[in-house]
């Protein structure tokens, strides 16, 4: 329980910032938008930490976070090379 | 839903209730308190003498002296104009010192229109407030602590929606006998729990927003936006940049003028604060903060304008908010109930007080599911934690009183902020310590009667303390005094049933619980004491 705890609670807030990131990268620039989006950061947060403890094993949900972070991050930067929406 | 993950998701509701638990008591409890932040300042300013109200010209003249003393005080002035319960103006400016850190100045108008300099010492709305956002931490760090709390905090809520949803039905009005304990404690944590569930998510978004709200941002300037982002963020936050000094002197608007200006841009703005940039630089500027009654969820408004010409540089009010400036302030407005006068004041206390309950029944709940129903000795970490949670949350009550009393009995002493927090954290560290050289019933009852003898004391303090008492305070409309007092009474009430009801359970009570007290029966099985 405590590693599945450490893992969901540290590694869901960079997965959530990337998802959010990915949105405001991936969609056209509407600015009304920018700052709900940063507002949803700690819900966002808290349902990635819930769902972590689905998971049987921590490392489980440690893969699907970092994985979701790594990815995120590599398709913001794939999008802004290719000038594509922006934040 | 499968058992397997009901299970999961009660042992997350558990472990996170008993890790936030403490602090969220302390939290909601004297956050109840602070929602009448205004009218505990006016009881603990109490003056038999007070000031009266003071009009415009006398603003200008201690603006005027506190510039002409302090030229320094022209870079970051604040104005607070006199307004109903905080009668008298008062100016604040932040010297900044070598080591980088800001010392407060502070002035006020006396009644016979002499400048005085020195804070007011009425400390105990500011330490509560402290103590709401902090839990008695250092106030450097604890705000973080908290925001952190507030993470577990959430992940409380949800997984205790998710675990009640099953029995949603079944369960939600039902509160069954105390003759069973556990099931009893089951059911008022799950009533007050999700009857006021919208309003305990709003407060775990808010909180966290508020305490840790920087740090959400901080990693979007480095992975999403390339312009600065507290630049493009300044106007939806309401930040107005003020422009540099250029280093020539100017005559200072008025501040009659100051405040006209801002009623013609947002006609019925109730200013409480006027902040000077630059008093007397060309490049100055003067921002009229208040309030408007139209109704919305966030009634701030402002005027930015030269302090020099009166040009307006910038107006914020509610109707011009962005989506996201509107879900900001608003999650702020309903945070700090700005909103709804006092019937949305007392809804959130009583509210505050349950919230306060859900945190201390989910403790109880936790000792009582353990309970060994065959043996008088019960297990070492259900009598830890029963103890803990009677020390800090009876502790923190107690020690909140005990402020009370030392603000009002220290009054005109300048160490009166001082001696406010010691009073707080030497009953509430002695609570704890108590608890724990007691058995688990004697330290509950024992600090429950310290509670309601420190809280019933309260108005008694004002009888001897002040020259209005609470038999007299209605009839003169003295009703911060009045209303506190009559709190107080019902306080000191319940403690003392709470009280005795410890005291009779220990005596009468199942003797297999950390509740019961030893008997001559028993004290071979090695119960604890």
């Amino acid at each position: 329980m405590i590693a599945k705890s450490i893992v969901a609670v540290l590694l869901s807030l960079p997965a959530s910032i990337m998802l959010i990131a990915l949105f405001l990268q991936a969609t056209p620039l509407i600015e009304t938008l920018r700052f709900p989006s940063l507002l949803m950061v700690f819900p966002v947060w808290v349902a990635l930490a819930t769902l972590s403890f689905l998971f049987t094993k921590a490392r489980y949900a440690a893969l699907l976070l970092i994985g979701i972070s790594l990815l995120g991050y590599a398709l913001i930067i794939l999008l802004k090379t290719m000038n594509i929406g922006g934040a | 839903m499968k058992s397997s993950t009901i299970k999961t998701f009660t042992k997350v509701h558990t472990w996170t209730g008993l890790c936030a638990g403490t602090m969220l008591f302390i939290a909601f409890y004297t956050g109840s308190i602070t929602v009448f932040t205004h009218e505990l300042e006016g009881w603990d300013e109490y003056s038999p003498t007070p000031v009266t109200h003071q009009n415009f010209d006398q603003a200008q003249q201690l603006l005027d002296e506190v510039l002409f003393k302090n030229p320094g005080a022209a870079q970051a002035l604040r104005l607070h104009p006199s307004e109903p319960g905080h009668h008298g103006h008062s100016v604040y400016w932040f010297e900044r010192m070598d080591n980088g850190t800001f010392e407060t100045h502070s002035y006020y108008l006396s009644e016979e229109n002499k400048i005085i300099k020195g804070e007011n010492n009425a400390h105990l709305a500011n330490f509560i407030y402290r103590l709401h956002f902090t839990a008695g931490l250092p106030a450097s760090w604890g705000i973080y602590v908290l925001g952190v709390v507030c993470l577990i905090y959430a992940l409380a809520l949800v997984t205790g929606i998710i675990i009640f949803l099953p029995n949603f039905l079944k369960d939600l009005f039902i509160v069954r006998s105390p003759k069973n304990n556990k099931r009893f404690w089951l059911d008022a944590h799950n009533v007050v729990g999700v009857f006021s569930l919208p309003w305990h998510l709003m407060y775990a978004w808010s909180s966290a927003i508020l305490t840790i709200g920087i740090f959400f941002l901080a990693p979007f300037q480095f992975v999403a936006f390339e312009e600065d982002l507290l630049e493009l963020l300044g106007p939806e936050l309401g930040v107005v940049q003020p422009l540099e000094p250029s280093g020539e002197k100017a005559q200072l608007l008025p501040v009659a003028e100051a405040m006209r200006i801002a009623q013609e841009h947002i006609p019925g703005i109730e200013a409480n604060q006027l902040r000077y940039e630059h008093a007397g630089d060309t490049n100055g500027t003067i921002r009229v903060f208040g309030s408007i009654a139209d109704g919305s969820l966030s009634p701030r408004a402002s005027v930015t304008m030269s302090s020099v010409t009166g040009e307006v540089i910038d107006v914020s009010e509610p109707q011009q908010a962005t989506i996201g400036s509107t879900i900001y302030s608003g999650l702020v407005s309903l945070h700090y109930v700005t909103f709804g006068g006092y019937t949305a004041k007392w809804v959130y206390f009583f509210l505050g007080l349950a919230g306060a309950f859900l945190f201390f029944s989910g403790n109880l709940l936790w000792v009582e599911s353990r309970r060994k129903r065959r043996k008088t000795k019960q297990r070492k970490d259900t009598i830890f934690l029963s103890k803990l949670n009677i020390g800090v949350c009876v502790g923190c009550m107690a020690g909140v009183s005990a402020a009370f009393l030392m603000s009002r009995a220290t009054a005109d002493m300048t160490s009166r902020p001082d001696l406010t927090e010691y009073a707080y954290y030497v009953v509430f560290f002695s609570s704890v310590f108590w608890c724990f050289l007691r058995s688990v019933a004697n330290g509950a009852r024992d600090l429950l009667y310290l509670c309601s003898l420190l809280t019933l004391a309260i108005p008694i303090f004002d009888v001897i303390y002040t020259d209005m008492p609470f038999w007299r305070s209605p009839w003169i409309g003295e009703w911060e005094m009045f209303t506190v007092s009559i709190l107080s009474f019902l306080g000191a009430l319940v403690f003392g049933l709470m009280a005795k009801a410890v005291q009779k359970r220990s005596k009468n009570g199942d003797p297999n619980s950390v509740w019961a007290t030893a008997t001559p029966k028993t004290a071979h099985e090695g119960i604890v004491t």
